[in-house]
C-alpha cells in the first residue's frame, strides 16, 4: 500500500483500504475514522437496527459501537479486519442492549414507521402487505434468542460469508451452519402461522 | 436418505453448498415426501423474508455526531501497544519468551535443591528493580560514550555496595545473593552474553512491557548492560527503587541524573572514599537484607563463607563515581551517611564560595563520590 506524504488530502476516500485508515488513525489522523464511520455506518446501523428492532435504541447503540471502536483503536492489531472487529463490537453491544431490554419489559416491536422505503414502484395497497409481513418479522426476531438472531441477520441480511460469521463470533465455522440452521427452524416456527393461515406471501 | 437426515442439510441443500451426491439425493427425498417439501418451503420463506428486509436510512446527521464526540476523546493506546502495531513484533517475543525459559531453567537447576528454594524469593525481590532496567536498557543507544558516568546511573546499586559480581555463579549461597542482587557488573561467559543480547533486543523493542516472566533474566543480562546504560530519561521509579536499597533510605537527597553525559558539572563537594573489607559492608546493610542473610547463613554457613572469599577479589577491581544532589541543608547528614558506610579518604569543597551562595539560595549541592576498591 502506498502512503502519500500527506494522506487526508492526496487519496480519495474511497480508494484507502480499512488497513490504510486503521494505521492512520492510529497515528493521530483523525480524518482516517471519518472515512471509516462512513464506510460501514449503514451495515452496522442496519445490522443493530434488526437486532433491537428499535430505531432510536439502534442509532444510540451505533453511535456507542464507533465510538468504543475509535477509543480501542489502539488495541486493534490487525489480526482481523477491521469491519470483523467492528461487527464484533456491534454485535456485543447490540446483544448486551437486547439482553437488558427484555429483561426490563417485554417490549412490543415499533412499528417499522421510520423506515423509509425507498422502491418507488411499490403501490400503496402492496406496500401495507409487505409492510404488516416485515413487521411480523422483525418481532419474531425480536423473540428469537440474541445469538439466533445474530447469526440470521448475519448470513441471510448481511449476506456475510461462514467464515467472516464465525470469525466475529470466533466460533468454528461448523457451528455457524448447525447454529444458523436451529435458528432458521425457530424463526419459521415463530413465521408458521402467518404463513400457514394462507396469506399471500409477497 | 429418511427425513430426520434431510432436514438437517436443508439449510445446506437451499445455499447449494452441499456436494453435487448430497443435492441429489435431497431432491430425489423432497420429490417423494410432502412432509420435507413443506418444511423446505417454510425455510426458504424465512430466508427471503429476512433478506428483504429492507435498508433503513441513518438518521440526519449521525456521521456529525458520531465525530464532533471522538474529537473529545483521546485514543491513548499505550506505548508498547504503539511500537506492537507499529513493528508487528510477535516473533521476537516468542524468541525472547524461549530464552527466557532457557536461562531460567539453568539457574535453577544449577542450585543445588537448599538454594533452589531461597531463589525464588531472590526472584520476587529481583522483580521490584526489572522496569527501572528495561528502561535504562531502552535508553542506550542514545547515550552510549563516557564509561564513568554510566556507572553512576546504574540504579540499583548503593553507593558503597562493594563486589560487582555474575549473578549466574551457581553456587553462590543465598546470602550473599540478597546482598549483591543487583551488583552484576562481572564479565559473563560468551553463552549467557549471547543470550543476553537476544534478550536486550526484544525488549528494547517492547519497551517497559508488562511481561513480567522476563524479570529474572533481565536480571542476568543486566550484568554488562547496566554499564552500557545511561540514565537521561531515567524515570521517577527507577530512581525510588535504587534509593529505597541504599544505605540512604529516607535521606531526601538523591543519586543525580538529570546531568548531561558531554559535560561533567562541577561540584559542590568531592568525596573520595573507600569502601570497607566485605564483612565490615554486610554489617552496615539494610534491616531487612541483614535478617534474610541471617536466616540464610543458619542453614549453610559453610557455603556462605565459601562464596565471600570468591567474591572478594572480583570485587577489589571497580571504582566508582556517583553522584548526588543534597539540598544545604541536608548536607550533614549527607556526609554522616557516608561516613558510615564506607571510609573517607578527602574530601574537599571545590567551591566553598559557590557554597556559600547555594545555601543563601537554597539551590541543591552537587556531590561527587569517588568510591575506591577496599584495601585487602
Amino acid at each position: 500500500m502506498k502512503e502519500p506524504s500527506n494522506p487526508s488530502e492526496s487519496m480519495a476516500p474511497e480508494t484507502i483500504s480499512d488497513a490504510a485508515c486503521v494505521r492512520r488513525l492510529q497515528r493521530g489522523d483523525i480524518n482516517a475514522f471519518e472515512i471509516l464511520v462512513r464506510r460501514h455506518e449503514k451495515a452496522i446501523f442496519n445490522l443493530v437496527y434488526r437486532m433491537l428492532g428499535d430505531y432510536d435504541d439502534a442509532a444510540e447503540i451505533s453511535q456507542e459501537v464507533f465510538l468504543s471502536a475509535y477509543r480501542a483503536i489502539g488495541q486493534f492489531r490487525g489480526e482481523a479486519n477491521f469491519s470483523t472487529w467492528l461487527y464484533r463490537i456491534a454485535l456485543n453491544h447490540a446483544t448486551t442492549r437486547r439482553k437488558s431490554t427484555n429483561s426490563r419489559q417485554k417490549r412490543l416491536v415499533p412499528l417499522d414507521g421510520s423506515e423509509m422505503i425507498d422502491d418507488g414502484q411499490i403501490g400503496p395497497a402492496e406496500t401495507l402487505e409487505k409492510k404488516e409481513l416485515r413487521e411480523r418479522v422483525q418481532r419474531a426476531l425480536n423473540e428469537l434468542e440474541p445469538e439466533d438472531a445474530t447469526v440470521i441477520l448475519l448470513r441471510d441480511l448481511q449476506d456475510i460469508p461462514y467464515e467472516d460469521v464465525a470469525r466475529m463470533l470466533e466460533i468454528p465455522v461448523g457451528t455457524v451452519k448447525s447454529r444458523l440452521h436451529r435458528a432458521r427452524q425457530a424463526l419459521k416456527a415463530r413465521l408458521a402461522a402467518y404463513f400457514s393461515a394462507g396469506r399471500k406471501v409477497v | 436418505m429418511n427425513c430426520q437426515e434431510v432436514q438437517l442439510q436443508l439449510s445446506g441443500y437451499l445455499e447449494k453448498s452441499l456436494d453435487a451426491i448430497r443435492m441429489k439425493s435431497i431432491e430425489t427425498h423432497l420429490s417423494s415426501c410432502p412432509f420435507c417439501r413443506a418444511e423446505i418451503h417454510g425455510l426458504s420463506e424465512c430466508i427471503r423474508q429476512v433478506a428483504e428486509l429492507p435498508m433503513v436510512e441513518l438518521p440526519a446527521g449521525f456521521t456529525q455526531r458520531v465525530m464532533a464526540h471522538a474529537r473529545e476523546f483521546e485514543i491513548e493506546p499505550t506505548a508498547w501497544q504503539r511500537l506492537i502495531a507499529a513493528f508487528k513484533l510477535t516473533v521476537p517475543i516468542q524468541a525472547a519468551a524461549v530464552v527466557l525459559v532457557g536461562v531460567l531453567a539453568v539457574l535453577l537447576y544449577q542450585k543445588d535443591p537448599r538454594d533452589r528454594t531461597v531463589a525464588f524469593t531472590d526472584m520476587t525481590s529481583e522483580m521490584v528493580f526489572a522496569p527501572s532496567l528495561i528502561e535504562e536498557k531502552t535508553n542506550s543507544p542514545a547515550t552510549a560514550p563516557e564509561p564513568s558516568r554510566r556507572d553512576t546511573k546504574r540504579e540499583s546499586i548503593s553507593p558503597v555496595e562493594p563486589a560487582p559480581q555474575s549473578v549466574v555463579q551457581p553456587r553462590r549461597p543465598t546470602a550473599e545473593n540478597i546482598v549483591l542482587k543487583d551488583a552484576s557488573t562481572a564479565p559473563e561467559s560468551p553463552a549467557v552474553a549471547k543470550a543476553e543480547k537476544a534478550l536486550e533486543k526484544s525488549l528494547d523493542e517492547r519497551i517497559a512491557a508488562p511481561r513480567r516472566p522476563a524479570i529474572q533474566a533481565q536480571e542476568v543480562s543486566t550484568a554488562s548492560e547496566s554499564r552500557r546504560s545511561s540514565a537521561d530519561a531515567l524515570g521517577i521509579g527507577a530512581a525510588i527503587g535504587a534509593l529505597s536499597r541504599t544505605p540512604f533510605r529516607g535521606a531526601p537527597y538523591s543519586a543525580e541524573r538529570s546531568l548531561s553525559p558531554l559535560s561533567e558539572p562541577s561540584p559542590d563537594f568531592e568525596f573520595v572514599v573507600r569502601r570497607r573489607a566485605r564483612e565490615r559492608i554486610d554489617q552496615t546493610e539494610g534491616a531487612s537484607g541483614a535478617a534474610a542473610r541471617k536466616h540464610a547463613e543458619a542453614d549453610a554457613p559453610a557455603s556462605a563463607a565459601f562464596a565471600r572469599e570468591q567474591i572478594a577479589p572480583l570485587a577489589s577491581s571497580v571504582v566508582e563515581i556517583r553522584w548526588f544532589t543534597v539540598a544545604p541543608e541536608h548536607y550533614e547528614y549527607f556526609r554522616k551517611d557516608l561516613a558510615a558506610e564506607a571510609n573517607i579518604e578527602s574530601e574537599k569543597s571545590t567551591a566553598a564560595k559557590e557554597k556559600d551562595s547555594a545555601v543563601k539560595s537554597s539551590r541543591e549541592l552537587l556531590i561527587k563520590v569517588t568510591i575506591l576498591q577496599p584495601e585487602r
